[in-house]
């Protein structure tokens, strides 16, 4: 029995410890959530703008380079994940959501987070760009580089569609891996014709959409990379809060375990106390 | 005097989000003035100062713009940007320590072509700053 109990006490002491990592891990994640979910609100309606404008843009005039269907060439994703793990479910869904959708062995990726990295390193398809340990301070210069590599390959013809898959934040508690076609612009759903006077374009078309379309893709790439750090941040308190909860439970199990262990050892010593008393009278 | 939307959106923050009379930015092709009932119009901005005018107040606001673009179209002018303040926000002995640092930054020889052409823009958006900030 004694061997028994040091083990139960051993094994409490382990949970003890991973329960202090993941306590200390929650709390960092809901504080960094708090700061990721602010900027995260504030970054979004210059990410709704920015996509609602350039898509009327695009419904404006149907034939131009960047609205040009492209599907015969091998397609780009920007697969944004996380620099680190332990955030639930949060790195794998990305990947789930995307991998599937990959057919053509030619595709191209950038991989944001380490985890893309170190995911997309493994794997068929040519890495493009690989961008870690960017999500936290994250500043438009950085996206907007992105977006230049991403358009000199778009313009030799190297690639054709270009997708964004980032994790929308919800809630802190519901995150929802998304895939956005970037280029080329997709039009507006409703199928009515615009109508109205034509769109003026200063000094030309061909120049407004090269000086528009690399913010554009910047912009995208920046909501996208904000949007799944927040969603990082909540998945990884909700996983470390699950699991601090198990092991709490897990250390009452334990204790009740020990104490029973400890009891019947006791009794066990009593009986042979009192039974060698009774020999020896 | 005729009403359109404004929207000034950056990546942190919505700048302006509201009814206004009368915008005049720097399109890289020169100055334009936006009233209300425009032609749908897209164009390139560079930086420089925008001059907002409001049907609730005599006096025009200014502020600082880090490039971009303008849109507008169906009486709602949309500007969208990665910088912009308004003359009351920008904090000036900032801007000048970082017109300080891209100076010295353009002067160092050993900067290759692209940093050059960064602290070009540094440059460029302090300045604006610095002007936007002591404007009467």
């Amino acid at each position: 029995m004694g061997a028994s109990m040091k083990d139960i006490k051993h094994r409490i002491k382990s949970v003890e410890s991973t329960m202090q990592i993941t306590k200390a891990m929650e709390l960092v994640a809901s504080s960094k959530l708090r700061r990721a979910k602010e900027r995260a609100e504030s970054a979004r309606p210059f990410f709704n703008i920015l996509y609602e404008t350039i898509t009327d843009l695009a419904a404006h005039d149907e034939e131009s380079f960047y609205t040009r269907d492209r599907s015969g060439k091998p397609p780009l994703y920007i697969v944004i994940a996380g620099d680190r793990g332990l955030a639930g479910g949060y790195n794998a869904n990305i990947f789930k959501l995307v991998d599937p959708q990959i057919a053509d062995p030619a595709t191209r990726i950038i991989a944001i987070g380490k985890k893309s990295v170190e995911h997309y390193d493994h794997r068929p398809w040519k890495v493009e760009g690989r961008y870690s340990g960017a999500a936290e301070q994250l500043k438009p210069a950085l996206t907007m580089e992105m977006a230049s590599r991403i358009l000199s390959l778009y313009k030799k013809g190297e690639i054709g569609n270009v997708y964004l898959a980032f994790t929308q934040f919800v809630t802190p508690l519901t995150q929802e891996a998304t895939l956005l076609q970037v280029l080329p612009l997709a039009m507006h759903q409703d199928d009515t014709p615009r109508r109205g006077e034509p769109m003026l374009y200063e000094p030309s078309p061909a120049a407004v959409y090269r000086s528009i379309i690399p913010q554009y893709v910047s912009g995208m790439i920046y909501g996208g990379i904000v949007e799944s750090y927040a969603s990082e941040q909540g998945a990884r308190r909700t996983a470390m809060e699950s699991a601090s909860n198990n092991a709490s439970d897990m250390i009452g199990a334990l204790s009740l375990s020990y104490n029973r262990a400890r009891q019947s050892a006791i009794t066990q010593e009593l009986t042979e106390i009192v039974s060698g008393a009774n020999a020896t009278k | 005097m005729a009403a359109f939307r404004l929207r000034v959106v950056t990546p942190d923050r919505v700048v302006y989000d509201g009814d206004v009379t009368f915008l005049m930015v720097r399109t890289t092709s020169g100055d334009i003035g936006i009233m209300a009932h425009h032609a749908s119009y897209t164009a390139p901005l560079a930086i420089s100062t925008m001059k907002v005018e409001f049907a609730s107040r005599d006096d025009a606001r200014f502020a600082a713009i880090g490039g971009g673009f303008l849109k507008v179209g169906d009486n709602v002018a949309t500007v969208v940007t990665n910088t912009c303040e308004w003359q009351d926000e920008i904090d000036l002995s900032r801007a000048q320590q970082a017109a300080e640092r891209a100076r010295a930054m353009l002067e160092a020889s050993a900067a290759s072509s692209s940093e050059m052409d960064r602290a070009e823009v540094k440059l460029k958006l302090a300045l604006n700053r610095i002007s936007v900030a002591g404007r009467q």
